[in-house]
């Protein structure tokens, strides 16, 4: 058995772009859901292009667009505090007045936008289909990064603007001010890097736009953690901060980079910046596609396997530890994985088999420290929750299972 | 498994899951014509309402198109999704549909505030029709809509 093994729901970026949606620790019995399945930790977002959609206006500024939004994020956290649930905050996306695409925002579903950079931001197959439309939107509209996740060009190092959200949100949340404001106990820096932030890669030689190129997004990841350090030590470096967050998917190409080759490439970014993280640096990663594939051999260890002897962060028992921020299990996967299966029953079953094997001292659970549930209310369009859409609030056997783990702080 | 074998723990959750949804299952049934021209009715004036806003964003979508990319979407949820998606439109329903103000705007959410909730559901579900479908694995997020 695993001495700890703590349990996380992450409410999702709804609750950071609009507050009073199923994302919002607030909203229903969401708090109900909290005590009633012993669930100690919660992941909310702190979403910057709601938060400061005006450079020229601080993100706290009473008089600023996000002012309200800011409001509720506080008194989320502030709830989350009296019950006694500790809070890891995600900072999320980038203002286009950050990253330099302003000009392309006003041309959103244009071709224009379409086609910037598509090789970094489509599929080929999905780029294909949009050539053969007559590149016209309003016949194929086709899946592609979002302009928020471009990365600014002009880095993410102390003096770059992400450096001053940063540092506001850590100066307003950091532990230190338990006591007299709403604190959270972790500051995640990035949300799946590897799957959608953009470029991931420099371009390819040779004629074809979707070759993979250099891997490239691993400095810019390197640069946050590095940023980051520097400005939790100015307020006495007290909070956990979570990164790199990856994304478990095994999709490829441009787009998304497996998340072994992000990792090794990440601890050779980190080296050759001399940043070395310390013990309130926490390696943080997704779980979806082990508890989903029902895996012994699992994602997890061989990232791990990976960190074992160059990774200097945060560790408890046997280093190195990893705090899995995100996952759950998703109907779509059960009804493909396992079609003679029940979905519902399936979802259950792959969390309470994921369960038993993360919840041990070897083997898959060796070094695993925190294993997270993606919502309490389904999303329609991602679903892996524990309740049924709302309004419904129909609890799924997934539910039970949940409720009947062990509580660990 | 530890303590229970799998064929009594798939009876047991698929049993808890019957009866965990009958509410849910008895909420959603299959729409009269009237309910889905009023529905469909429902999410054109959304999709309208989005279109006009400030930025262009969704000047391009027709609005008999978006909703046809909705029915399509919608015909292939099960039943609790298509239940959600009924129940939302349905109190969005003449009269009483937001305008782009509503639909951009950033409640505060206070407790209990169940139009935000509603309105914030509708605008996923209106962009179901009028934005990129989301990549495999991909979380679709809420727009960060223009201000009015």
């Amino acid at each position: 058995m695993s001495a700890v093994l703590r349990r996380i729901i992450d409410l999702g970026a709804g609750g950071g772009t609009r507050p009073g949606s199923t994302g919002d620790y607030r909203f229903d019995d969401n708090r109900l859901y909290f005590a009633e399945t012993n669930t100690t930790w919660v992941r909310l977002w702190a979403d910057w292009p709601t938060l400061q959609p005006d450079p020229a206006r601080a993100a706290d500024d009473p008089d600023g667009q996000g002012a309200a939004v800011l409001d509720a994020l506080d008194d989320q956290i502030r709830a989350a505090n009296d019950d006694g649930v500790k809070v890891i905050l995600q900072l999320y996306r980038f203002p286009l007045w950050a990253n330099g695409l302003e000009a392309l925002g006003a041309q959103r579903n244009t071709d224009a936008e379409i086609s910037y950079a598509y090789p970094d931001r489509i599929a080929p197959a999905d780029w294909a289909r949009y050539v053969a439309a007559g590149r016209d939107p309003a016949r194929v509209n086709p899946s592609r990064r979002a302009l928020e996740f471009a990365i600014p060009a002009e880095g993410l190092g102390p003096d770059s603007a992400w450096a001053g959200f940063f540092e506001f949100a850590y100066a307003r949340w950091h532990r230190g001010v338990a006591g007299s404001r709403p604190y959270v106990h972790g500051i995640e820096l990035v949300n799946e890097p590897n799957f959608q932030l953009w470029p991931q890669r420099a371009p390819a030689a040779g004629g074809d736009p979707f070759a993979l190129g250099e891997l490239t997004a691993q400095a810019s990841v390197a640069q946050m953690m590095q940023t980051a350090a520097s400005v939790a030590a100015r307020y006495g470096d007290d909070t956990l901060i979570f990164a790199p967050s990856f994304a478990d998917s095994e999709l490829g190409g441009r787009t998304v980079t497996q998340y072994d080759e992000f990792a090794a490439h990440l601890l050779d970014a980190l080296a050759a910046i001399g940043h070395q993280p310390g013990a309130t640096a926490v390696w943080s990663h997704h779980n979806y596609t082990d508890l989903e594939r029902r895996s012994t051999d699992t994602k997890a260890q061989r990232l791990r396997a990976l960190l074992a002897g160059r990774w200097t962060g945060y560790s408890e028992g046997e280093a190195p530890t990893v705090f899995m921020t995100e996952g759950g299990v998703r109907l779509s996967k059960m009804a493909s994985y396992y079609p003679a299966e029940e979905r519902l029953a399936a979802q259950a079953l792959s969390w309470q088999q994921g369960w038993d094997r993360h919840h041990r001292d070897d083997g898959p659970g060796a070094g695993i420290a925190m294993l997270a549930q993606y919502t309490t209310y389904a999303d329609p369009r991602f679903d892996s929750g524990l309740l049924d859409p709302w309004p419904a609030v129909v609890r799924r056997p997934a539910y039970a299972v949940w409720a009947s783990l062990p509580r660990y702080e | 498994m530890s303590g229970i074998d799998r064929r009594r723990f798939l009876l047991a959750v698929v049993g808890t899951a019957g009866a965990g949804l009958a509410g849910s299952m008895d909420a959603w049934a299959a729409p009269t014509s009237t309910q889905a021209q009023a529905r469909a009715a429902t999410y054109r004036a959304l999709v309208r309402s989005l279109g006009g806003g400030p930025d262009g964003r969704f000047r391009h979508v027709d609005s008999t198109a978006a909703h046809r990319r909705y029915r399509r979407w919608y015909g292939a949820q099960p039943a609790a999704v298509r239940a959600h998606a009924d129940a939302v439109l349905d109190e969005l329903g003449s009269p009483g549909r937001p305008g782009y103000a509503e639909l951009a705007g950033r409640p505060k959410g206070t407790r209990g505030g169940r139009r935000g909730a509603v309105v914030a559901a509708a605008l996923a579900l209106v962009c179901v029709g009028c934005e990129p479908p989301p990549a495999e694995d991909e979380r679709p997020e809420l727009p960060t809509l223009a201000p009015a």
